[in-house]
């Protein structure tokens, strides 16, 4: 036997047992972690901030809806705050027993422009990737304020994947999807890029638009038309589209989140929801298909 | 009864092999497996190592930023197998003419002539969804008959017409309109690499249909045609395994509902080492004593491994080779009998789990399944049987080659 045909035996040998020893091994981790999800019950409702807004932004809404469901077993809330570095920042809790934990994902970088908006879903892609290994869950319920609900219709559109989560209900609160524009025939080129991207929502989805009206025209923050641009979007392209309008007191843009009538809303639609979606179908491996075949 | 067979087989190949066209393309073959070795082995490499979604890259988590995108690596692979394809069938023309047409003759239009639509045809392929199939016996047919009206335009012309006059260059632009008009109707279903639905259908959970495609799969790569990637890397698509993959993970040794199926049989045992069990003729042809033979199975050894036998289609050549196509066909159907018999006996689990991209089949049963010993039991039986049916066919070809040196 030549020397080379030696060392391509030796390296043939080498390769196979390297790859069956270390493959298995992952295979393992991956598919415990994979089964872990797929037979999880655990369905968080996961919240997303506007604009200038820290991931406090929803206490007073979780206090209430926990003191007003009490009976009914309180939520447990974590916080993660995604900061200028990309690193994460955790703080409270899920309770495994939970079943519907409220987890809100904040931004340190959070100013009110279309880039910040891009940058931030792309952030929301990694937060949700490690939100599922820390806690498996499959399925789970957004909801975005103001700018938050931009974030994730930008995040549906561009990195969310149906074959590791599944989306049941996205509600947003003062969402403006044309931004600051009065007028629908004007669309500003993040709603441009919003409808031209639509096709990509999960087609079984159900997305209710909550806007809040305190002169007729607008919230005091964002025109109501701007809200309004939102079936632009997702009219035809998600499985429900419905546009709510709330009036009152507190009926004004920072004040949506506490308003009664949206956390009823949340309550009935998010909460309640029966919306089971399609048959959940088992999350494949990363089976990366180089697309060649000679 | 075997040894006459083997005998008739033999001598239909040495017919075969005698032919001009079939001659000179097997003469072509050689002269562009450099170019195969490398564009392989470029594969193998990003496949392995630098893709983000490469096996070791998976398996050790890390990732090489400046092969982030995958684009890149495709790309190269796209632009090595247009050439390869390309300088096959320029070489070829150039052969075949040569020894058509008289020695005043200058062949480089045709042989330019065929370069380039090999080209366009390879372009055709490419979707928005990446590059698609190419099909080296698509292009040779057209390129033969393009070289049979050259020949016949010579004859009627009785030879008196210039290389690059007037008559030639119209012939070039004739032909050229009417393959590029053809390739850009021709069904997105012709180059298309995956065909989920069709393998998704309940005809192929039988053992049965699953040999009937274990058969044809060598066939069609003998003829050049490519193989549907849902036989191996786009297995785990198939609705059968989703199937069996959400029974497992609802309770982990459930009843699988669907144990026979491409994945579980094809991928994991009908196809070690590519399309007709060919990691076996790659162990073979290591250990050949003829020096030329021996520095094939070298090359040939670790991408067979990692399945991809194009090396050896070009080398031995597998393509349009009667000698090989019944070993390739036995030791395909003598793997997918195996699998299905070893699961119809409960010896071994179906694989049922998604293994990182670029995991050889040798070893996808025992990562992949719950029985992972006795799937690896099963797989080295198949390559020994794989081994054992290419031996008697290919022996003579390797004393030869020996004797030879």
């Amino acid at each position: 036997m030549t020397k080379s045909t030696k060392f391509m035996l030796v390296l043939t040998v080498l390769l196979t047992v390297v790859i069956a020893l270390f493959g298995r091994v992952w295979m393992l981790s991956e598919h415990q972690n994979d089964r872990a999800i797929q037979k999880s019950r655990m369905e968080p409702v996961i919240f997303v901030p506007g604009s200038s807004a820290t991931v406090r932004r929803f206490d007073d809404l979780f206090a209430t809806i926990n003191s007003e469901d009490r009976d009914k077993g309180t939520h447990s809330v974590l916080k993660v705050q995604v900061n200028y570095d990309g690193s994460l920042t955790y703080s409270g809790h899920v309770d495994s027993s939970n079943r519907r934990p409220f987890i809100v994902v904040g931004f340190e970088r959070n100013q009110d422009n279309y880039p910040t908006i891009q940058a931030d879903s792309e952030a929301l892609s990694k937060v949700m990737t490690d939100l599922q290994t820390r806690y498996h869950f499959r399925s789970f319920s957004a909801v975005g304020h103001s700018n938050g609900g931009l974030i994730w219709t930008d995040y549906l559109e561009n990195y969310y994947s149906s074959t590791n989560f599944h989306i049941r209900t996205l509600m947003t609160l003062g969402t403006p999807f044309n931004f600051s524009e009065t007028s629908t025939t004007r669309q500003t080129t993040m709603l441009s890029d919003m409808i031209d991207g639509a096709s990509s929502l999960p087609s079984d989805l159900v997305v209710y638009s909550v806007a809040g009206s305190e002169d007729y025209t607008d919230d005091g923050t964002v025109p109501v038309q701007s809200v309004l641009s939102g079936k632009y979007i997702f009219q035809k392209n998600v499985a429900k589209y419905t546009q709510t309008t709330v009036s009152g007191d507190n009926a004004g843009h920072s004040k949506l989140p506490e308003n009664p009538e949206v956390i009823n809303l949340i309550r009935e639609l998010v909460l309640q929801n029966p919306n089971d979606g399609s048959k959940l179908t088992p999350k494949k491996a990363k089976s990366i298909s180089d697309g060649f075949s000679r | 009864m075997f040894a006459k067979i083997l005998a008739k087989v033999q001598q239909w190949d040495r017919a075969w092999v005698g032919l001009s066209p079939i001659k000179n393309l097997f003469s072509s073959f050689k002269q562009v497996l450099p170019l195969v070795i490398i564009d392989v082995y470029w594969r193998l490499i990003t496949r392995l190592f630098l893709d983000p979604g490469a096996l070791f890259a998976t398996i050790f988590h890390y990732k090489i930023h400046f092969f982030s995108n995958p684009q890149f690596s495709q790309g190269v692979g796209n632009v090595l197998d247009y050439l390869v394809v390309a300088f096959t069938i320029a070489l070829w023309t150039k052969k075949y003419l040569t020894e058509k047409l008289s020695d005043k003759r200058d062949p480089i239009l045709p042989v330019t002539v065929n370069f380039g639509l090999v080209l366009v045809q390879t372009f055709f392929t490419v979707s928005n969804q990446g590059q698609l199939t190419i099909h080296l016996g698509l292009c040779l047919l057209v390129a033969y008959l393009i070289n049979l009206t050259y020949l016949a335009l010579t004859k009627i012309t009785k030879n008196r017409l210039q290389d690059m006059g007037f008559a030639y260059l119209s012939w070039a632009a004739i032909v050229s309109v009417i393959v590029v008009t053809i390739t850009s109707f021709m069904p997105n279903i012709v180059t298309q690499g995956t065909y989920t639905t069709f393998f998704s259908s309940n005809f192929f959970a039988h053992y049965y249909s699953l040999a009937l495609v274990a058969v044809l799969a060598p066939i069609m790569l003998v003829l050049g045609i490519s193989i549907p990637l849902d036989l191996s890397t786009s297995a785990t698509d198939l609705a059968q395994v989703n199937t069996n993959l959400n029974a497992v993970y609802q309770s982990v040794m459930a009843t699988l509902p669907q144990p026979q199926n491409p994945y579980s049989v094809l991928t994991t045992s009908a196809m070690i080492g590519g399309v007709g069990a060919t990691l076996g003729l790659a162990f073979i042809l290591i250990f050949a004593k003829g020096k030329k033979t021996r520095r094939l199975g070298f090359w040939s050894l670790l991408p067979t491994l990692f399945d991809s036998n194009r090396i050896l289609a070009y080398g031995v050549p597998l393509y349009f080779r009667p000698l090989t196509l019944v070993p390739m066909i036995l030791s395909s159907l003598f793997g997918s009998l195996s699998a299905s018999v070893a699961i119809k006996l409960d010896f071994i689990r179906p694989t049922v789990f998604s293994a990182p991209n670029g995991t050889p089949h040798l070893l996808l049963g025992f990562m992949a399944s719950q029985t992972p010993w006795r799937s690896l039991i099963l797989a080295i039986f198949v390559l020994i049987g794989s081994i054992l049916i290419y031996w008697p066919f290919v022996k003579d070809m390797v004393k030869r080659e020996a004797e030879h040196d």
